[in-house]
């Protein structure tokens, strides 16, 4: 069950932050509604969550890699899907933002989980 | 790691970010699909309206450049950057031409009016080619789309190409 538990929270946030990443993309940005700093702040509040939902530093690390994980992946989906012609074609167009989103949502996973944990107490 | 009332808050507060960026990713991905599809839906096409000799070494051409976008979701602007004349085996060059900056709001189905002034020694060389018989010509120029979009504006140059052929007036 733990493990079941952590997965649903892994696939949720990851989710969450992969979508946030995709709007601070530069592919995505113009069409975005909402400025960089407000994707960057979304990806921030994931962390938080996760943050406040793990215990332990071990246990916020292994959340952080798991949720940059399925970040990564729905990052690379939200970039692929709608340019699946141009993208099959020269794949590195895609891939550096999708790179750059990844470590963006890992440095913003720790700090959100540091931040959660301090104003929690551990 | 457990769930317990005091883990609601942050459950509900990653369901809400969950929410808010999956719809604003939805809605981004729309624009950035309609403004894929505007951008390969573009067509242009170039139709010689008018030529005439106005003076001993002067001739006048006249041309539409047709710019179609079938089924037009993000506001964009043309503007015409500059063209060649050429003959159609590209052998003869017949002169360099531009229209200035002068940007154009595209709708569905968009008509830009151009001219050229051929004279002094790119005027020799069309009397040759049409004394030769050479009636096909090449219009080949590019222009600048720039599209309107939520968070700024993008811009594209596309190639206008368009073979025409002259009668002798």
């Amino acid at each position: 069950m733990k493990f079941l538990r952590w997965l649903a929270l892994a696939l949720v946030a990851g989710i969450a932050a992969g979508a946030s990443a995709a709007l601070q993309s530069s592919e995505l940005l113009k069409f975005s509604l909402v400025p960089a700093l407000f994707a960057y702040a979304l990806t921030v509040l994931v962390g938080v969550s996760a943050g406040l939902l793990v215990k332990g530093v071990q246990e916020g690390l292994m959340m952080a890699l798991s949720i940059t994980f399925v970040g990564a992946i729905t990052l690379f989906l939200a970039l692929y899907l709608p340019t699946r012609e141009v993208a099959a074609a020269a794949p590195e167009l895609i891939l550096r933002s999708v790179w750059w989103g990844t470590l963006t949502i890992f440095v913003l996973m720790l700090i959100g989980i540091i931040v959660a944990r301090i104003f929690s107490g551990e | 790691m457990r769930f317990d009332r005091r883990r609601l808050a942050p459950v509900g507060l990653l369901v809400l970010v969950l929410v808010v960026s999956g719809v604003l990713l939805a809605w981004a991905e729309r624009r950035y699909a309609e403004f894929l599809e505007t951008l390969q839906g573009i067509q242009f096409s170039v139709q010689l309206t008018d030529f005439e000799q106005i003076s001993p070494q002067q001739a006048r051409l006249r041309w539409v450049v047709t710019v179609t976008i079938p089924n037009p979701k993000t506001p964009a602007s043309l503007e015409l950057l500059d063209w060649h004349v050429r003959s159609a085996n590209e052998r003869t060059h017949l002169g360099y031409y531009t229209t200035g900056e002068t940007q154009i709001a595209l709708a569905s189905v968009t008509q830009i009016p151009v001219e050229a002034l051929i004279e002094g020694p790119n005027f020799e060389k069309l009397q040759r080619l049409l004394e030769a018989s050479e009636t096909a010509l090449l219009f080949a120029g590019s222009a600048r789309v720039v599209f309107q979009l939520p968070r700024g504006r993008e811009s594209k140059i596309i190639p206008v190409v368009g073979v025409f052929a002259l009668q002798n007036q």
